[in-house]
Parts: structure tokens; C-alpha cells; sequence
């Protein structure tokens, strides 16, 4: 459905930044109803794949194809059609929400720029996405610093599938949130997946999170993908070096031996 | 305008009101002074002329004999016009300007930018004195030559703002949403543009006001007869001596207006202020007397007295290995009318060389309860209950120590790591200066190569190459990893014998984690050194932690040996903890088991339990009576009365609702 | 290696700095000469009818537009008058028909003298009072410092003049009225200069140390066992220090103009009345010198002080952007990068 092709893309001439920040000949494909992680340290170049993915940025060289489509090419009405089907989430929740808005203002908004509906049936559609993610219809009256993190993720979600994309492009939606707080939303990703056949990109940080919710695992390092595969093959059996690093990095709670030094860093 | 709790009757809403009073009434006397006023301003009655006030003339006659309060009224409606009409004219004119060049960016901003830069560093006064000097005066060519400068500072704010805006998530969202720039701009830039600017504009009121006066008194702004404050006063001048009610009414006037301008303008942009955190170093005599506690619930402990502590320190120590004993900490802040706790009856130890972790998520008091002993939280905290020390050879009590006796501990028997290595860094001061000075702090330093030398011992202790380099490098020179070692460094300045780490790597990518958890169990166990390391993250601390306790609301729910706590958790808020963390081997796309409902927030909010409300064990009795914590095994304890080992929990297998 | 670049690096940035400033000066250059244009009046007539104690004839009129060259297009005359300007020519007072440039650099001095000690005054005074403000917590003092602070900036300057003369002059008789004839006669005019000013600069003292004095590396210090005295002089000042020297220099160039307003007053020979005497008789030519000189001071201040707040700060200069990191394992060197590493390890899911 995405096919990411020879993708090259960063930002004319900062100063005193050498590759960083910067995509380097990333080849993915995303297929239907499949949930990719794309996991990398800070600065690897991860958001910036998100932006040029869902056309905020204009890659230097590769394509980008939606269904077969050149997302770059796309202008005007085409471009606000594709729209529709390749929306994002962000990691601050907050920031991406309007801090005037209501719940259901904030909802709404999306019909609105794409005249969707009557008021009648854009009430309606509002009640379905607050059911959809889990939330209260009473929270729609709320302003977004009324609500907890996880709840104003929630909103941030509903709005983004106001349009019934079918891909959802997700920028370290659970770094912000607490541990308890970040299962529910990867719960509700993984349902959303099952019952609407979402297609998601899920970028992080954070190996263990993507180990678990994804069904391929593709691994950034410097603006290149270092290593893509099934998830089960990427977390048992890594090739590439920086992946064991990672692996070995990763907290988890199945070891609570008593750490002694040396044994973390270089567990691979 | 001090401290929240120190006015306790006026909210702070209501005190910006207050400030606000004068300028309203400049407002309505502006606008209803040919009703108010007893006479007309300009009407000559030579016979009357310079009298003192009566109760015909309240404020007095000037040399034509004219009602000196009509004058006066009138002024402000003068004052008023053209104020208005300035503000109107630089609030469209910078919040327009200053909206498109921040969206737009790239050249446009460029050439705005500099048009706003020059118009901001030119002399407002001597624009409109030089304008006025051309054109003469007259109310019309006042305005032009205020509005000339008064409209730049809009243009930088609104820009600033927007530029700010340009880039973030709010904007991609909307753009992704498929919004034109009409409604990007409308309904979501000019809005937040225009809000700074009204602020800036309270302050503006004063300044524009002081400028129409001090250009009449120049005899450049509103010519004679009409009654400007500022032509009052010159016109008064030649009877200063004889007749004072010429002088001083119009400039009570003005100073007032500008005054409350001031003020407002001060209040809006600052907000109300805190007291500052250097109050724990003042001498305890200019501190403020300590607050009173909340009337509604009295903690249950008292604020140790001196003889109390004593006490309780003999009564527990003995040279058991105990480094630091905590006891029924509480920590309590301002919070409208009394205090709130957001930390109650907190109990931990550390033995020597032990780590502590201390879980929790957000909001649930782990940071406040393992700083509060040293006296490291906001100064508005009120910190009851025991914890000692067994600092060097003698314990000391740490809670209510004046700030010398603190200097003696903290640096020498603590050091201490922050979260945010690079706001724990002076920004303007090399890494080599902040050790030194740590170094010089705990006495062991020296003359400055002596110093220094001491100082390159600890960076290369901590694992930084190049510690020679590293020393004359500033703060955001270096890398979240090598920040989070300087403060390692300065922390192991004084050899310390407890080192309190608040979320050492949460900022840090999981290579550098790793590295620095490792160097963390090397130095506990080169220098014997006891850990407190504060955590979100379960798994992060099984990597170095000996014993693990877990807050819930401002408790500790459960604590407990590390292998006790992650193999065998009885509090169902622990259980509930471990399940939302991801584990290996997990089939991709397995749920995770979560709790219902959102985090407690402070200890006292329920009369119960803070967890029942979610709990999956819960029985009413839980919602009514609070638990304590209860020994399960040696070292074990739990705050869960139904923890008993059999109860089982029940995940609700229901979509979850994260609603009210 | 990094030192000829920090230099290269810094002589750009003076050069910029130079070109900055001289933009500015010259768009004041431009501002005031567009007064001319925006004149009500003909200079023409005036000149000409101050030369003839009486309304002039056209024949005069037009005599003394070809001397003053006001035919020429507008951009001419702007070209022709700045070359002047920057000799220090500002040909002719209309007022008074006689030369500009001689009566400015008379007058320049007794401007120059009051806005120095009322500088001092300002910058001594509300740094100390700000600090105070900062420092000292709650308590009377602080709110008098505060109150007194927020009172000095909102007295108008001329009627703070008429307190000072009711008080000093007229009740107690310890300084003449006005004038400037010895120590005496300096006193009300440096007060009524330097009190709002040093008010206005207390009060940014003390809200950004405070900002400075609460931020984490005050708790960090008071964790490693520091003294309140190093942590407000080591932590606080020089971090405080940035918005207090663009303030400062704002300050000054205040001062400049507020000269306007206590020469007037007070009735010293000096810039600011010279150029209230030309504004109030339209007296374009010398309106213009006065301002470009008073203009040129005040941008001049100001300037001075953003040079003074890059040069206390760090983070501003540009050789520090590259970051110190942790050596990284030998694979990930330079000279190996991952590159060939995407079709070393060809895992493509299913497709």
C-alpha cells in the first residue's frame, strides 16, 4: 500500500550539523492492516521519514507511493484528497491540539475543512471516534489541558481517524506518556488495526514497545535503515551489529539478577 | 504580590482586577466626563480666578478662573481619545504585520523582520516630537506621530509568536488535516498572535498616556485651551508656589493611570511570583514565618522539635549499617486555602552500599519524597517528619535544618544527580568550573592547580576521556550521556556516602542508558557507595537496584527486595505496574493487561486506599479506611490489607475507558 | 584547527556588526530626512522671512530655495545632505539663520555631562535596588524597593521637576530653581533624569535574577553544598546578565531622550532644548541635526549593548556548535559507515 523508495531527504544547509537529521536511501513497504516499527535513537532521522512519508517534507530524491501514487506529485484538490488517507499522531499530544478547542470542536474540525456531513451527522461521527478510542462522550466538552496525557493522546488519535484514513503514521505517540498509560494507547493502536484494518507506521525510541506491537521491525541508525524484518526474526536473531546493541540495551523486567558492571552494554 | 498562601483571602484573578481598577476608571471618566463634570473646562470667569478648592470648585480655579476638576475630567477624556486610537491603530497594524511575516518565513519575514527591528531601536519620543515638530500639533498628527513607534513591539510579539507556532505538531496536524492557510491563519494564528500583545498592551496604556502628557507639557501635543494633563501642568507652573491644587491633581492623575499600567502590565506577564528557592539559603531570620497547615486535615505527624528528633534517633540507631532512615515524611504545598500533601507518611531506608529504587509514574511523589530530606524541594514545601543520617560517625537529623548546617551535608555525605542534565548545568560556566567548585565546597581543594587536578581525578573517574578537554567544555557542549557523567562528577566531589539520582537516564537513548547504568553498579561497587535512584521505568531499575519501592498517590504501596518485587508482587497497583511493561518474547500484537480509571493524584484526595477506585481486588472497606503498610517477609512490605498471597486478580477482559 | 576559525568566525561577526549598525544610522539618516516631506510649511519661506525680520516676497522666496537647493529632486537633496551631515554641516537654522553644526557641538557637552551622571545614578542605583528586590524575600523592604521601583517609572519626568522644586528649591531653598551654574544646580536634574530610569532597570534586575535564581542549577549548586553569596554571584548575575545589558544600553539611550524634556525644565543650554526650540518653530534643518545626532546616540547605546550581551554568553558564539559525544564502537567510525549494511542484510517483510 506505502512503498517508500530510495528515499534521500534533509534540510538545506544548517550549520554545524554533519548527517544527523538526515535520510539516507530508506527502502520500506507497508502493506494493509500491518503495523511497522521503526526504531532508532534520537536524531537517527526517524521523524524526519514520518514528515516526508506523509508529504510534510519533500524528500531530495526517491518516491514515495500511496496506492501506487506519487504522494509528492500531488497538488490541490488531489493532494487534499490524499490527505484523507495518511494522517499522523504525535508524540506531545498537547502540542498538536489546538489549546482553544473542545474535545468536539477539535473533532470536528476535520469535516469541516473537507465539508463532510451536516452538523447532524458530524455530531454523530464525533460520539462514534470518542467511542472508538475509548473515551467518554462527556470528556467532549473539555479543553485539552483538562485532560490527562493519555486521554489528550486518545483525542489525538480520534481526530487523526476522523477522515478514515488507512494509514496512520505515528511519531513516538506513547514517549510521553506513564508506563500504564502508554499500554492502553498501544492496546487501542493494535485494536484500531484489527477492527478498521489500519495500516500504521509506529516510529520510537523504544525497542521493547515496538517489539511487542509490530509486525515487521525495521531498525534506523545515521538516516539509514541498518536492518528490516519480521519481528520475531529482528528481536531473536539480529545480523546487523547495532541491533544487538540495542537488543542488549533495551531494559526489560525477565532479568532482575542482580546487575554487575560490564554486562549491559556489550551483551551481543 | 507575594507568595499564594500569604494573601490568602484574594485570589489572584481578583488582584489583577484590583490592579485593573484605576485604568477602568480612567476609562469611564474618559468616556462619561461632559456628564460628570460640574462645569465647562473652558469657560473663562476672570473674577474667579486662582481660587482654592471649595465647594463650588472641588479641585479649585486656574489663572482664567476655569473649574480645575472639569479640567481635569476632560483631560482624561482627551487622554483617553487618543490612547484609544493609537492602540487601535499599532494593534491592527503589528498583529497584521507581525502574523505574515511569521507565517510566511523565508525572505518576506526576512525584509519584515529588519522593518520591525529598525522601527523597535528607534526613540519613540523623539520619532513623535520630530513629526509633531514638522507637522505642529493637534490631536490628529499626535496619533500619527504615537502610532509611528507604539506599532513595532506588536509586530515583534505577534511575529515571534507566530514564527514559534509555524513550526510545530498543532500546525502539521492541520495541515495534514487538508486546512488552507485562510484557517491556519484565522482561526489558529491570529488568535494565540493576539494574546501576548494584549498583555504587552496594558503596559503600553502607560506609556502612551505618558507620552501625550509629556508632549503637551512640551507645548508639541494638544494645543490650548482644551485641557490635556499635561498642558494643566504647564499652565499651572507659573503659580507653583501659590496655588499647589494646580500642581499636584494632574499629576496624581497621570502617575496614577501609568502606575496601574505598570503594575497590571507586571502582573500579566510575570504572573504571580513564587518565593525563589535561594529562600533555603537566606538566613533563617529573613525567611517567612513557616505557613499554617491545612485546618481540614492536620498531618498526622508533627514537625520534629529538637528534643523529638533526639529521641528518635537514639531510640533507632546503634550502628546497624541504616545510612538513611526515613520516618512518616510528609510534604505538603500551598494549594488555595491551606495546604495540600503530596507526600504523606513516606517511610524507606538505605543501608550503606544498598540501591534504592523508587517507582512511580507521574505525579506520584517519587522525586519529592527522595529530595525532600536534603532540602532540595520549591521553598513553598513544608516537610514534616524524621529522617536521619548517619552522616561521618554522628546521625543527624535532616529535617529543619537551617541552610549552614545543610552545606555541611549536602556536597559532603550526598550528592546528588537531576533529571535535566542541562538545566542542572550553569550554561555560562565550563564543566571544570562547576567540579571545582564542588570540590572546593567539601574542603578538598586547594590552590587552583591542586584543585583542578582533583577535578580531572573525578571526569576520568566518571568515564570521560579527555578529562583535561572535557573540564574547559561548557554544558551544552557535550552530549546528554557525557552531561549526565559531569554531574556524576560533581556529585562524588565531596566522597559521598549516598549518591540521589532522580531519573538518571530518562533522557538518554538506551545505548547511553545502558552505559551509564553500568558505570552507576560500577561505582557502588569501587566506592561502597549507597543509591537512591528515582524512576518511572521498572525495567530499568532491575538493572542496578538491590531493593525496590513503588508510590502510588504520595505512598509507598509496596517495597520489597528487587527479585520479591518483580517475581512475586502482592499490591495489585505493583501487579498492574509490571503488566504494562513489554516484555521479550511477547507474540507481536498481544495486549497488554491494563488497569481502568486514571492515577490517583495526592494522598489525601480518598479516605481509603488511593488504588481502590481501580483495583481489581477492591472490597468497600478499601474505599474507607486507609491502609498501612504491613510486613509481609523481612524487608517486604505491603500496603494491600487483601494481598494475603491468594487473592487473585481479575483483568477485565472490557474495553477500557479512559474517560471521566 | 579551531583557532583561526573562532577568529575568522569572530571577524565576521564584528564586520556584521559594523554593517548592522550602519544600516540602521542610515535608515535614521533617511527617516529624518523624510521629514521634509512630511513638513507643513515652506522651509524656503521661512528661511526667507527670517532673514527679512518680515514676511518675504517670492523673489526672496525663490532666491533662497536655488542657495538652499530644495529644487532638486528629493533623493538628491537626502544625498546632498547626508555628505554634509557626516562633515558635520547641517547648513542653516531657519530660526535663526545661522549655522547648525557649531550650535550642536556647543550644546553637545552639557547634554553628554547630564545623561553621564544621570547614567551612573541609573545603572548604580537599580542594580542594587534590583538585586535587593530579587534577593531579599517578602518583608517590607521588598515591597517598599518594588513599590518604589514601579512609582519612579510612572512620575512623569516634569512633574517629578515640579515635586523636586516645591520641595528643594521653594520650601527648603538648598538648589536654585534652574540654571547651570555649579554642583547645586545639577542635582534636580540628574534625579528627575536618572530616578525613573534607574526605577525602570531595578525592576528588570530584579524579575530576570529571579527567573536566573530559579532555575534547576540553583537547586543543583544548593545540592553540592554551595554559599547563597556565590550562587547570586557566580549563577545568578552573569546568567541575569544578558537582559540586563540590552536594558542597560536601552536605558542610556533613554536617557539621551530624556534630555528633551529636564533641559526644558531646568532650562539648561544643551541638545534636548535645542531640539524641543526647533520643533516647536518648525525649524526643519536644525530638527533634522538634532535628531540624527540624538537618534544616532541612542541606536549607538543600544547596539554597544547587544555586543556586550554576546560577549557574556557562550552559547552565542559560534565555535561551540559542534557537540563533545562519547566515542562510539569501532563499526561505527567514519570511515565504515552502515552503508552497505541495507543490502548486506536484505530482510525485506513480506511485500
Amino acid at each position: 500500500m506505502l512503498e517508500i523508495a530510495h528515499v534521500t531527504a534533509g534540510y538545506s544547509r544548517r550549520r554545524d550539523q554533519d548527517h544527523a537529521n538526515v535520510v539516507e536511501d530508506v527502502t520500506m513497504r507497508i502493506e494493509p492492516g500491518e503495523i511497522v516499527g521503526l526504531v532508532g535513537e534520537s536524531g537517527c532521522g526517524k521523524t524526519t521519514l514520518a514528515r516526508v512519508v506523509t508529504g510534510l517534507h519533500r524528500p531530495s530524491a526517491g518516491v514515495v507511493r500511496f496506492t501506487g501514487v506519487d504522494v509528492h506529485s500531488l497538488r490541490g484538490r488531489a493532494l487534499r484528497a490524499h490527505r484523507r488517507h495518511v494522517q499522523m499522531v504525535f508524540q506531545d499530544p498537547y502540542l498538536t491540539l489546538s489549546p482553544r478547542q473542545t474535545v468536539r470542536q477539535a473533532l470536528v474540525e476535520p469535516l469541516r475543512i473537507h465539508r463532510i456531513g451536516d452538523s447532524r451527522s458530524r455530531s454523530a461521527r464525533v460520539d462514534e471516534l470518542l467511542d472508538l478510542v475509548g473515551l467518554d462522550r462527556r470528556v467532549g466538552t473539555r479543553l485539552p489541558r483538562q485532560l490527562s496525557g493519555g486521554q489528550q493522546q486518545r483525542v489525538a488519535i480520534a481526530r487523526a481517524l476522523a477522515l478514515r484514513p488507512r494509514l496512520l503514521v505515528c511519531d513516538e505517540p506513547v514517549t510521553a506518556l506513564d508506563v500504564s498509560v502508554q499500554a492502553k494507547i498501544l492496546n487501542l493502536l493494535c485494536d484500531l488495526r484489527d477492527r478498521l484494518g489500519l495500516a500504521c507506521l509506529f516510529i520510537s525510541h523504544d525497542l521493547a514497545v515496538v517489539r511487542q506491537l509490530a509486525n515487521r521491525i525495521a531498525v534506523m541508525r545515521d538516516g539509514r535503515i541498518v536492518e528490516q524484518g519480521p519481528t520475531l526474526e529482528i528481536t531473536t536473531d539480529p545480523c546487523h551489529p547495532y541491533t544487538r546493541e540495542l537488543l542488549a540495551a533495551t531494559p526489560t523486567i525477565d532479568t532482575p539478577v542482580r546487575h554487575t558492571a560490564g554486562s549491559a552494554a556489550r551483551g551481543a | 504580590m507575594n507568595a499564594g498562601h500569604r494573601r490568602r483571602g484574594i485570589p489572584a484573578r481578583l488582584r489583577s482586577t484590583l490592579v485593573a481598577l484605576p485604568l477602568l476608571g480612567f476609562a469611564i471618566v474618559g468616556l462619561l466626563a461632559p456628564v460628570l463634570a460640574p462645569a465647562d473646562p473652558t469657560a473663562n470667569d476672570l473674577a474667579a480666578s486662582l481660587l482654592p478648592p471649595s465647594a463650588e470648585h472641588l479641585l479649585g480655579t486656574d489663572q482664567l478662573g476655569r473649574d480645575q476638576l472639569s479640567r481635569l475630567l476632560h483631560g482624561a477624556r482627551i487622554s483617553l481619545a487618543v490612547t484609544a486610537a493609537v492602540l487601535a491603530i499599532s494593534l491592527t497594524v503589528g498583529v497584521v504585520t507581525g502574523t505574515i511575516a511569521g507565517y510566511l518565513g523565508g525572505p518576506v519575514d526576512r525584509v519584515i523582520s529588519r522593518v520591525i527591528d529598525m522601527a523597535v531601536s528607534l526613540p519613540g519620543m523623539l520619532v513623535a516630537l520630530a513629526v509633531i515638530g514638522v507637522r505642529g500639533p493637534g490631536i490628529e498628527n499626535l496619533v500619527i506621530a504615537v502610532s509611528l513607534w507604539a506599532w513595532a513591539p506588536y509586530a515583534r510579539i505577534a511575529r515571534a509568536r507566530v514564527a514559534g507556532l509555524r513550526g510545530s505538531p498543532h500546525l502539521d496536524a492541520l495541515r495534514l488535516l487538508g486546512a488552507g492557510p485562510g484557517r491556519i491563519i484565522g482561526r489558529h494564528l491570529l488568535p494565540p498572535a493576539l494574546a501576548p500583545c494584549l498583555v504587552y498592551a496594558s503596559t503600553d496604556v502607560g506609556a502612551i498616556v505618558l507620552g501625550v502628557a509629556t508632549l503637551s507639557f512640551l507645548g508639541l501635543g494638544i494645543p490650548p485651551p482644551d485641557p490635556e494633563w499635561g498642558q494643566l501642568l504647564i499652565e499651572g507652573r507659573p503659580h507653583l508656589a501659590s496655588a499647589w491644587w494646580l500642581a499636584y491633581p494632574p499629576g496624581i492623575a497621570i502617575t496614577a493611570v501609568v502606575f496601574a499600567s505598570n503594575l497590571l502590565g507586571e502582573r500579566l506577564a510575570t504572573g504571580d511570583e513564587r518565593p525563589s528557592i535561594l529562600r533555603w539559603v537566606l538566613p533563617a531570620g529573613l525567611r517567612a514565618p513557616a505557613p499554617r497547615r491545612s485546618p481540614a486535615r492536620p498531618p498526622t505527624t508533627v514537625r520534629p522539635t529538637a528534643t523529638s528528633a533526639t529521641s528518635a534517633t537514639s531510640a533507632t540507631s546503634g550502628g546497624d549499617g541504616t545510612l538513611l532512615r526515613v520516618r512518616d515524611l510528609s510534604v505538603s504545598y500551598p494549594h488555595r486555602d491551606g495546604r495540600r500533601r503530596v507526600v504523606a507518611d513516606v517511610c524507606y531506608e538505605v543501608p550503606r552500599g544498598h540501591i534504592l529504587a523508587v517507582v512511580g509514574e507521574t505525579g506520584s511523589g517519587k522525586t519529592t519524597s527522595v529530595l525532600a530530606p536534603f532540602g532540595l524541594l520549591d521553598p513553598t514545601a513544608l516537610v514534616i517528619g524524621s529522617a536521619t543520617l548517619e552522616a561521618g560517625t554522628h546521625r543527624r537529623q535532616l529535617v529543619g535544618l537551617t541552610p549552614p548546617q545543610r552545606r555541611q551535608i549536602n556536597g559532603r555525605h550526598v550528592g546528588v544527580v537531576f533529571q535535566d542534565s542541562l538545566a542542572a548545568l550553569n550554561p555560562l560556566r565550563t564543566i571544570g568550573a562547576h567540579v571545582d567548585e564542588a570540590v572546593r565546597n567539601t574542603g578538598r581543594g586547594g590552590r587552583r592547580a591542586t584543585t583542578r587536578r582533583v577535578t580531572e581525578e573525578l571526569l576520568r573517574l566518571v568515564g570521560l576521556p579527555d578529562p583535561v578537554g572535557i573540564a574547559r567544555e561548557f554544558p551544552h557542549q557535550l552530549s546528554g550521556g557525557m552531561r549526565q557523567r559531569a554531574q556524576l562528577a560533581i556529585a562524588l566531589a565531596g566522597e559521598p556516602e549516598l549518591l540521589v539520582a532522580d531519573e538518571p537516564t530518562s533522557a538518554l537513548d538506551v545505548t547511553v542508558q545502558a552505559q551509564l547504568l553500568d558505570l552507576l553498579a560500577r561505582l557502588r561497587d569501587e566506592l561502597g557507595m549507597a543509591m537512591i535512584v528515582v524512576s518511572h521505568d521498572l525495567a530499568v531499575v532491575t538493572r542496578l537496584a538491590d531493593t525496590v519501592a513503588v508510590m502510588y498517590a504520595g505512598r509507598i504501596v509496596e517495597a520489597g527486595p528487587l527479585t520479591t518485587m518483580v517475581e512475586n508482587p502482592v499490591h495489585p497497583y505493583t501487579r498492574g505496574l509490571l503488566d504494562a511493561v513489554p516484555r521479550p518474547g511477547t507474540a507481536p500484537g498481544t495486549r497488554f493487561r491494563t488497569m481502568p480509571g486514571r492515577s490517583g493524584t495526592g494522598p489525601d484526595d480518598a479516605d481509603g486506599c488511593a488504588f481502590a477506585p481501580r483495583c481489581p481486588i477492591a472490597v468497600p472497606e478499601c474505599a474507607q479506611e486507609q491502609p498501612t503498610l504491613l510486613a509481609l517477609a523481612p524487608g517486604h512490605r505491603s500496603a494491600c490489607p487483601r494481598q494475603s498471597g491468594n487473592a487473585t486478580l481479575v483483568v477485565g477482559a472490557a474495553p477500557e475507558r479512559d474517560g471521566a | 584547527m579551531r583557532a583561526p576559525e573562532r577568529l575568522r568566525s569572530a571577524g565576521g561577526r564584528v564586520a556584521r556588526w559594523v554593517v548592522d549598525t550602519l544600516g540602521v544610522l542610515l535608515a535614521l539618516s533617511a527617516g529624518t530626512f523624510a521629514l521634509v516631506l512630511l513638513a507643513r510649511g515652506d522651509p524656503a519661506a521661512m528661511l526667507a522671512a527670517t532673514r527679512a525680520g518680515r514676511p518675504a516676497t517670492p523673489e526672496q522666496v525663490e532666491a533662497v530655495r536655488a542657495e538652499l537647493g530644495l529644487d532638486a529632486p528629493a533623493p538628491l537633496r537626502y544625498l546632498r545632505w547626508l555628505a554634509d551631515a557626516v562633515t558635520g554641516d547641517f547648513g542653516l537654522s531657519l530660526r535663526t539663520n545661522t549655522p547648525i553644526g557649531p550650535e550642536i557641538a556647543d550644546r553637545i557637552g552639557v547634554t553628554l555631562g547630564l545623561v553621564a551622571g544621570a547614567a551612573v545614578l541609573a545603572l548604580v542605583l537599580g542594580v542594587l535596588v534590583g538585586v535587593a528586590g530579587a534577593v531579599f524575600e517578602r518583608g517590607l523592604l521588598r515591597g517598599v524597593l518594588r513599590t518604589g521601583a514601579l512609582l519612579a517609572t510612572s512620575v512623569p519626568a516634569f512633574w517629578l521637576s515640579y515635586l523636586l522644586v516645591l520641595v528643594l528649591a521653594l520650601r527648603l531653598g538648598m538648589v536654585p530653581t534652574s540654571g547651570m551654574a555649579g554642583p547645586a544646580t545639577w542635582v534636580m536634574p540628574l534625579a528627575v533624569l536618572g530616578l525613573p530610569a534607574a526605577g525602570a532597570l531595578s525592576r528588570v534586575v530584579a524579575v530576570t535574577l529571579r527567573e536566573a535564581l530559579d532555575r534547576p542549577y540553583v537547586l543543583a549548586a544548593l545540592a553540592r553544598g554551595s554559599r547563597p553569596a556565590s550562587i547570586v554571584l557566580r549563577d545568578g548575575l552573569p546568567n541575569a546578565a544578558g537582559p540586563i545589558l540590552s536594558v542597560a544600553g536601552f536605558t542610556v539611550g533613554m536617557l539621551l531622550v530624556g534630555t528633551v524634556v529636564v533641559e526644558q525644565i531646568f532650562g539648561w543650554p544643551g541638545l534636548g532644548a535645542y531640539f524641543v526650540k526647533a520643533a516647536a518653530a518648525r525649524d526643519i534643518p536644525a530638527l533634522q541635526a538634532s535628531a540624527l545626532v540624538l537618534g544616532g546616540g541612542f541606536i549607538l547605546a543600544n547596539r554597544l549593548a547587544d555586543v556586550a550581551q554576546v560577549l557574556v554568553d557562550p552559547r552565542s558564539r559560534r565555535d561551540s556548535g559542534t557537540r563533545r559525544r562519547l566515542p562510539r564502537p569501532r563499526w561505527d567510525r567514519p570511515g565504515r559507515r552502515g552503508t552497505g549494511e541495507t543490502t548486506a542484510h536484505p530482510r525485506t517483510g513480506p511485500t
